[in-house]
């Protein structure tokens, strides 16, 4: 089972979408925080804030009897939530070493015009904010009218020490509780459904904004995504249609420098590559498979010609002849394609000896002599030694060809010049013919197989097989050496090879 | 009937060639697209049989150029049988198409089929008066009884037949019964004309001093 899906682009989407919401998140919770934090600093501020008008008062009504109610001593566990802390700020005692007129200065002042401790009382439950007050003993010396009931001060115990400022936050409730061993417990309590209700607007709208920043990030990175992925669709998509059959696609390139076009590009190279050679297959298939046809064709329309009806022996005789001659043709065309299969598959072997390659021409010009000569075309030999190591047989193939060639290519009565010398450790061949030459696109094509410069030209006789080149650029190459074609219409042609001579 | 055979390959056009002579049709001869093509527009064919793959200008051109002046029936000879190539030829205007290697009686077969679907004629037999001629078998009956012809006559017959209810003139018959290396004379066509008249009644043909002949199918 996979839990992530497959697709590249999902898996990237959604490791993003996780980076993204996690940043999120913990932006947005640690602004929540600190909101939070700053609101309730603010409240405790104002909660503190009484505490400058309540104290005066308080030791004015010190005297006056504890009021009837009482509230139970505090629950051990009520300590949950309460939060002690050294009083550093200005508490009740701090206050007088505070800043500001001194607290004689200030007695005064509040005896003097200030509003009494009832009416402080009264202004603050305006401000929604509760006092109350209990002694050494927990009992409650006064308590606002809006104080909720069942509070209780802070545990046992905490009095002993010198004066402590604690706050909590319990039951809906934020207060300051100042506790001091002369003064007993007092406390200042505010209720904190107002802060919440803002706090939890204020939540809502960053879980909105969260989810529109992630929403966002989502289309944005899955368009962006999306197209810095394009060239891999594009490629999945040329080489599937590729894979069809369709060797001419190729992938549409839109950005040069990145990775994936650059993999594009070596991809599109190797598409032409494997184009250009299946299209070599299929040509040389169709063209070998053309070149058997019309031999095949030539014994099949001879031999039922022949027996279509009662002819003379020497109709027979012609027909045989004419099928001999095909059959030939065909031997000549199906050894020139396995040679050249050899070649392809990497089987073709040389069996090279010790040789001169002056005896050997020589030996090829005696060969083709007959030919020419039938003809009337006239050999010249300009030959030096050239001695190497070479496989005969197959050089002998090479130079019977180009020799032919250019007797077969010859005007009638023309001549024939070949050349052999040694130049700088090489032997170089010439073979010049006084025929009609070739143009630009024939020299282009004239070592391909199957291709024939013109077939008229070779009307006298039977046309060759469009191999022999082929092969012969084959041995010259296979004894490590090369072959070029130098001609002009109505100038001749002049062979050239070039062999190591080792 | 006249016929050229347009191919390169000696040995294949002549007996291509020789096949069709022996089925007493009258066969020119040419090696290559250009004269092929010189040889279809100056006579009238009956039908050309026309190879693709040839030296100085191929087949399609030979038959793009024909086209344009002539609707002579066109079988196409190649050693090319992909189903593109076929189609190609048969949208060039080509009539017919034929593979190499091919057997000798499927082309004739053929070349009688595309001069019959030109001449109108869908089956091989048709009776003109009480004379009928199948070209497949080769036969000439008058009524019910097979009677024995010569090639030349059968070959005349059968123009004749086809240009039925036409005036054939003496040049139109001498340009589709004799080839071009054919040395007859051109009065051989009388000695023709009066053996089939004897063979198959006076009014088999009829003569129009100063046009030519008709066969009137009724």
């Amino acid at each position: 089972m996979r839990i992530f899906p497959q697709s590249i682009r999902w898996r990237i989407q959604l490791w993003y979408l996780l980076l993204l919401a996690g940043i999120i998140a913990a932006l947005l919770v640690a602004f929540y925080r600190n909101q939070r934090e700053i609101k309730y600093q603010v409240l405790d501020r104002e909660l503190n804030n009484p505490i400058t008008r309540l104290l005066p008062r308080m030791e004015r009504r010190r005297e006056l009897p504890p009021r009837n109610r009482r509230l139970p001593r505090p629950d051990p566990l009520d300590g949950m939530g309460v939060d002690f802390e050294a009083q550093s700020g200005p508490g009740p005692e701090g206050g007088r070493r505070g800043p500001g007129p001194g607290p004689g200065d200030r007695r005064d002042e509040l005896e003097d015009r200030g509003p009494t401790l009832d009416e402080v009382i009264g202004e603050l439950a305006e401000e929604n904010i509760f006092v109350i007050h209990w002694d050494r003993e927990g009992d409650v010396r006064f308590a606002s009218e809006n104080a909720p009931e069942g509070l209780s001060p802070l545990p046992d115990g905490v009095l002993g020490g010198g004066d402590r400022v604690s706050k909590r936050t319990r039951q809906g409730y934020r207060e300051v509780i100042h506790a001091s061993p002369n003064r007993g417990f007092l406390l200042i309590g505010t209720s904190i459904e107002p802060i919440e209700t803002e706090l939890s607007k204020l939540e809502k709208k960053l879980a909105g904004i969260g989810l529109l920043i992630v929403g966002g990030g989502f289309l944005v990175g899955w368009l962006l995504i999306g197209r810095s992925l394009k060239p891999i669709e594009a490629i999945s998509d040329a080489a599937h249609r590729i894979a069809e059959g369709d060797l001419s696609q190729r992938i549409a390139i839109s950005e040069n420098g990145s990775e994936l076009g650059q993999l594009s590009s070596v991809l599109n190279e190797t598409f032409d590559k494997l184009e250009t050679s299946f299209e070599h297959q299929v040509r040389f298939t169709a063209d070998a498979s053309h070149e058997m046809r019309t031999p095949i064709a030539v014994i099949l329309a001879k031999s039922q010609f022949a027996l279509s009806r009662e002819r003379s022996v020497e109709k027979y005789q012609e027909a045989l002849q004419t099928c001999m001659d095909s059959a030939q043709h065909m031997r000549t065309l199906t050894d020139g394609l396995l040679e050249l299969s050899k070649v392809d598959s990497g089987e073709f072997d040389l069996r090279p000896e010790r040789g001169n390659f002056e005896d050997l021409t020589r030996e090829v010009v005696k060969m083709i002599e007959p030919l020419a000569d039938e003809r009337g075309i006239k050999i010249r030999c300009d030959l030096e030694s050239v001695k190497s190591e070479f496989d005969s047989q197959k050089m002998r193939q090479a130079l019977l060809n180009l020799l032919s060639n250019a007797v077969k290519y010859n005007r009638e009565g023309g001549a024939i010049l070949v050349g052999l010398k040694k130049e700088e450790g090489k032997a170089h061949w010439s073979v010049s013919d006084t025929g009609n030459g070739m143009d630009a696109e024939a020299i282009e094509h004239v070592f391909e197989r199957f291709y024939r410069v013109d077939k008229a030209r070779t009307r006298s006789g039977r046309s060759g097989t469009g191999l022999g080149l082929p092969i012969t650029k084959a041995i010259v190459e296979a004894h490590g050496g090369m072959i070029s074609v130098e001609s002009a219409v109505g100038q001749g042609t002049v062979f050239r090879v070039i062999l190591p001579a080792k | 009937m006249r016929v050229l055979v347009v191919e390169d390959q000696d040995d294949l056009r002549e007996v291509v060639a020789e096949t069709l002579r022996e089925e007493s049709f009258a066969v020119d001869e040419s090696a290559d697209g250009e004269e092929g093509l010189y040889k279809a527009l100056n006579w009238d064919y009956d039908i050309v049989v026309l190879d693709v793959m040839m030296p100085v200008m191929d087949g399609w051109e030979v038959l793009e150029k024909l086209r344009r002046e002539k609707q002579t029936p066109v079988l196409m000879l190649t050693a090319l049988d992909q189903v593109r190539d076929k189609v190609k030829g048969l949208n060039h205007g080509a009539d017919d198409y034929l593979a190499k290697p091919f057997d000798l009686t499927e082309l004739v077969a053929r070349v009688r089929a595309v001069m019959r679907r030109k001449g109108g004629d869908h089956r091989p037999e048709v009776t003109v008066g009480n004379v009928t001629i199948n070209t497949t078998a080769k036969t000439l009956r008058l009524g019910d009884k097979e009677v024995e012809v010569t090639a030349r006559e059968f070959a005349m017959a059968e123009l004749m037949i086809k240009h039925r209810d036409e005036v054939v003139t003496r040049d139109f018959l001498y340009d589709h019964l004799f080839d071009e290396n054919d040395e007859s004379m051109s009065n051989m066509l009388d000695v023709y004309v009066y053996k089939l008249r004897q063979k198959f009644g006076k009014n088999f043909i009829k003569t129009r001093r100063g046009q030519g002949y008709i066969v009137e199918s009724i």
